[in-house]
């Protein structure tokens, strides 16, 4: 549904696009009342993409009656680590994209859309600012919209480079002019003073796919209460790394990585699987046999936990990989791009990324060891997540992933602590890396 | 907790206490409102509430009945049927991790830290911390440096609260500082090629939680030294609420307190920094009778007994009666109700008809910041509404200064009573000029050796504002009590007292009043009905009532009520203290 169309030769033209049936969906959309389109779109259950599935017309229903300036922000950021799907629709097929933004805009009475690019996307940026002309040029943006009486502007803002802000308020508070950090309370969810809806770039991209072939095909797959598909970013030790678009609760997570994906990598042993972005779940070999179905996601040892599945990012590594050396990379990642506003989250990054490096070392010893998952345990209990410490979900997110590594791989951190460093130092293979955070001044 | 009109209230349960709280309002204020104290770090009630200390950990009960949920006071809103508590493991272990992550890193240099005794993140830690707070072996070791003219930042103790950032932005609008950088990195810091040099700046120093923020003339100085002693600013007519605080008999700083009505949380720099000519050398410490060489300043002065002191000036004031002119005075715009009621009785036991108070406006004039109306007032007369007050209260017009400066000249006026005062109501050019053609009938009442002493035959040492009980009435008519921080200055007699042995050689009336108490309750028993004194006694001044809202006051006794309790801040000085005065006249009618 998503990624369909992708590979047709110049579909990042407004050309090509029209002519495989493009815009096709914003001419119904526009052709329906706001009340009917939010019907539509509530009948086919399509729910949000960034990690936190919310059903997209309950997103739309909460908005503040009655506003007079409404604001639509598209969230182009691909922050998480391991997710590279925005990306690519932009790259591949920027007028899905703008036609999703132009449907979401008729639904809600936006008529200025904000494209939050992410600083560092300069292709899709430039992709992007050149189908946004070319829709202007087709009058598919700007006044009357094929003469349907309908405005929509749509500004592209290459947003700032922090993983942070890509936070939803962040966001919005980092177009506003303000420092892109979280925001809680009654204006946090405000643009200019104004209400502001922020859409994730893979859930507006369903938009056009359920105006033209209508809720119900949109529901013929996936499940009930989690239609459609879902891609998946499957990176890592695999033999075919890349995006897949899959049915939700289609298949399991071990035909993903062994069937899709190709398996491991040189034939060499899977070690962990890690499930979701910044809200990560992480897997053992033996536990790959779950079905991809956010409803039926369940943290290991403990059940289903409501927005754990996250966003589709799928991280696979191999029995070369040492854990504390992902942690130690992934921790770098989360302290380098803490908007560093709350406590918890500042200082718990960097201290645990700072333990992290001392038992690579061989510096810590195992008080060091249990210290670690303690400070993981004060930023928020892995299985109480009523019980966060810091301001937004970033903070419990490291945590978490810090406490499922522990819970998965105890063993291997002790004995980085009992052998004065890591037992592997010499023979092992670089894991899962993110790039260095840009470090931007803001 | 009474119902303020117009809002509706919501019902809560706290810890299962039910309370009363604005429907819709801010949790935290209505906890603290209700007398419950959460600890905070990062909210204030003049700010806006970012939740980023993460300290004022709540737990609430979920739709269920069964679950509660963590989050913070401040940033949540109170709903009718709410169910709240903070006596729960979830909690003290929050509030514990709260603290931890702000001391992981943090510089422990209590013992040499400025804010030590004072800081809330030293306090919070003893009552709401871990029991064995991990530390780590890395501390921040940035540098201290200069932000601006009174403040200075030791970055390494920052907690990153932001309220000095808000209070920039929020109240002062000048938004010299922000954060920069993120994650471990970020710090506060000034816009590249600014400072923070706005008049409120130090408020920042007070609002600092922890010991980032530094008073460059407070250093090493603990709190449980400190004596402080509630007052009034003396710098303007906005009559700032001000605690003095004092060690060894010496003033060594001013704190602003609470009142909404009159400056919310602030003072102004001029304010906060116009006290160190208390401890000066160049106070005037004895009574003097200038000589023939009087012409070089301080040199052949003799110093006098009261006595001598008196019997020069009576010597000097009766000859002048006795050639048919005037004894003109010129009252100082920081003395209290009082010295004015007893020196306008003695002026009219000279039959004088040249009283006057000397105008004492900068050339700036008002300096109000938009965002809370706060201003700094351009007339320095303290107390200008009150002496005006008094004066209308005992029949008499004062009259403007250049008139009286004109007397002089018309040799109409052959003597002259003058008081001078603090620094912002010294006599200008034109007044010394006049004055200095008096010769050997000039009498000053003053606290500095200087132009104004030098001119003199007869000089009699003053108090300064925190050397005086008294009260000061402010541009908006508000009757405060000044109180006595620290006994006068050696060889100085209170002002009350001095003028009462003025009067005494004069066998004037006014020499049988007493103390500042009794003065004030005849000067509201003298007046008439419609004056502003008529019938108020200082117990009728009554407690902080005034304020705007209780949040305010239990804001205001938040932690240092928690340092008594701890038995850090003395209780009894406080106590026995009269209430916060703030009587405001305007209220009457």
């Amino acid at each position: 549904m998503l990624l369909k169309d992708i590979d047709i030769p110049d579909i990042d033209g407004v050309e090509a696009y029209l002519n495989h049936g493009g815009y096709q969906g914003a001419a119904k959309a526009l052709a329906m009342a706001p009340r009917e389109l939010v019907a539509e779109v509530e009948a086919s259950g399509l729910r949000g993409r960034g990690g936190g599935w919310e059903p997209v017309a309950h997103k739309w229903r909460r908005l503040p009656q009655p506003a007079t300036t409404r604001y639509l922000c598209v969230n182009a950021y691909d922050a998480d680590p391991g997710l590279f799907r925005d990306r690519k629709l932009i790259e591949r097929i920027p007028h899905r994209v703008l036609e999703g933004v132009i449907i979401a805009a008729r639904a809600v009475d936006a008529h200025v859309a904000y494209l939050c690019v992410r600083g560092e996307l300069a292709s899709p940026a430039t992709v992007i600012n050149r189908a946004v002309s070319e829709a202007y040029a087709a009058n598919w943006l700007g006044r009357d919209i094929a003469g349907s009486g309908f405005d929509l502007d749509v500004f592209v803002h290459p947003g700032g480079g922090a993983h942070i802000a890509a936070e939803e308020t962040a966001l919005l508070q980092g177009l506003g002019g303000g420092r892109p950090e979280p925001a809680r309370g009654p204006s946090s969810h405000t643009l200019f003073g104004e209400p502001a809806l922020v859409h994730n770039v893979g859930t507006l991209a369903y938009l056009p796919g359920i105006l033209c072939a209508g809720a119900a095909e949109f529901r013929a797959v996936g499940t009930h209460s989690y239609p459609g598909t879902c891609v998946f970013c499957v990176s890592g030790h695999v033999r075919r790394p890349g995006l897949y678009e899959l049915a939700l609760g289609g298949v399991t997570l071990r035909q993903l990585v062994d069937e899709f994906a190709g398996g491991v990598l040189d034939g060499r042993a899977l070690k962990a699987v890690i499930v979701g972005g910044t809200l990560s779940t992480v897997l053992q070999p033996q536990q790959l046999d779950v079905d991809l179905d956010p409803q039926k996601w369940a943290i290991p040892g403990a059940g289903p936990i409501d927005g754990a599945f996250g966003n589709g990012a799928v991280i696979v590594l191999d029995d070369t990989t040492c854990i504390v050396d992902t942690a130690i990379q992934m921790m770098r990642f989360y302290a380098g791009e803490s908007c560093g506003q709350c406590a918890p989250c500042r200082e718990g990054s960097s201290w645990i990324l700072h333990l992290l490096q001392r038992l690579e070392e061989g510096a810590a010893d195992a008080d060091e060891v249990v210290l670690i998952e303690s400070v993981a345990r004060q930023l928020g209990p892995r299985l109480r997540p009523e019980q966060s410490t810091s301001l937004c979900g970033f903070g419990s997110a490291f945590a978490w992933t810090v406490q499922d590594l522990f819970n998965a791989f105890r063993a291997e951190f002790e004995a980085h602590a009992t052998a004065g460093g890591c037992p592997w130092r010499d023979q092992k293979q670089p894991g899962f890396r993110v790039p260095d955070s840009v470090n931007v001044r803001f | 907790m009474a119902e303020i009109e117009g809002e509706k209230l919501a019902q809560i349960t706290w810890d299962g206490r039910v309370l009363e709280v604005d429907d819709g309002g801010n949790l935290l204020t209505g906890a603290l409102e209700a007398g419950i104290f959460v600890p905070h770090l990062c909210f204030h009630p003049a700010l806006t509430t970012p939740a980023q200390c993460r300290l004022c950990a709540i737990e609430v009960r979920e739709d269920d009945g069964e679950s509660w949920r963590l989050t913070t006071a401040c940033d949540a809103r109170a709903r009718q049927g709410m169910v709240v508590r903070t006596e729960s493991e979830t909690v003290r272990q929050a509030r514990a991790a709260a603290l931890q992550f702000q001391l992981a890193r943090h510089p422990l240099e209590c013992p040499s830290c400025d804010k030590t005794g004072e800081c809330e993140l030293q306090e919070f830690s003893f009552a709401y911390g871990g029991e064995a707070p991990y530390v780590l072996p890395e501390k921040s070791t940035a540098e201290v440096r200069d932000l601006g003219d009174h403040v200075a930042i030791d970055p390494g103790k920052c907690i990153h609260c932001t309220r000095c950032v808000r209070f920039c932005k929020e109240v002062t609008g000048t938004e010299e500082l922000s954060m920069f950088d993120r994650g471990d990195r970020l710090e506060v810091a000034t816009f590249p090629g600014s400072r923070l040099d706005n008049r409120l700046s130090g408020n920042t120093v007070d609002l600092c939680p922890a010991g980032a923020l530094i008073d460059k003339r407070f250093r090493l100085q603990p709190a449980w030294r400190l004596r402080g002693v509630d007052s009034i600013c003396p710098g303007c007519s906005t009559g700032c609420n001000i605690r003095v605080d004092v060690a060894d008999e010496q003033v060594r700083r001013l704190k602003p307190r609470v009142n909404m009505d009159v400056n919310d949380y602030w003072m102004c720099d001029d304010g906060r920094h116009g006290w160190h000519y208390i401890h000066s050398p160049e106070r005037l410490a004895r009574p003097l009778v200038q000589g023939e060489e009087r012409d070089l300043p301080g040199s052949g002065d003799v110093v006098a007994s009261w006595e001598e002191a008196c019997s020069a000036l009576h010597a000097a004031f009766t000859e002048c009666r006795s050639q048919g002119q005037q004894i003109g005075v010129i009252l100082g715009g920081q003395m209290t109700n009082e010295e004015a009621y007893l020196l306008i009785s003695l002026a009219q036991a000279w039959d004088s008809e040249w009283i006057s108070l000397r105008d004492s406006v900068a050339t700036e004039g008002d300096i109000t910041f938009p965002n809370t109306g706060f201003t700094i007032r351009g007339d320095k007369a303290a107390n200008g509404r009150g002496i005006q007050d008094v004066a209308a209260g005992l029949g008499e017009n004062l009259r403007p200064l250049d008139q009286l400066l004109d007397a002089i000249q018309r040799e109409v006026v052959g003597a002259a009573f003058v008081v001078g005062g603090g620094p912002g109501v010294r006599p200008g050019d034109a007044e010394l000029r006049a004055l200095g053609a008096l010769g050997d009938r000039l009498a000053v009442l003053d606290i500095m050796q200087d132009e104004l002493a030098a001119l003199a035959r007869v000089v009699l040492p003053g108090c300064s504002f925190a050397e005086k009980m008294g009260t000061m009435t402010n541009v908006d008519g508000r009757t405060q009590h000044l109180r006595m921080a620290v006994e006068p200055a050696p060889g100085c007699l209170s002002d009350i007292e001095v003028l009462k042995r003025v009067a005494a050689s004069f066998e004037a009336p006014a020499a049988a009043l007493g103390e500042a108490e009794a003065i004030f309750a005849e000067l509201g028993r003298r007046v008439d009905a419609s004056n502003a004194f008529s019938g108020l006694t200082y117990d009728q001044l009554p407690d902080s009532g005034t304020m705007a809202r209780p949040a305010t006051q239990a804001y205001g006794g938040g932690w240092s009520s928690l340092l008594q309790r701890r038995g850090f801040l003395p209780v009894e000085d406080h106590n026995k203290q009269p209430p916060i005065a703030g009587h405001r006249l305007a209220d009457s009618d």
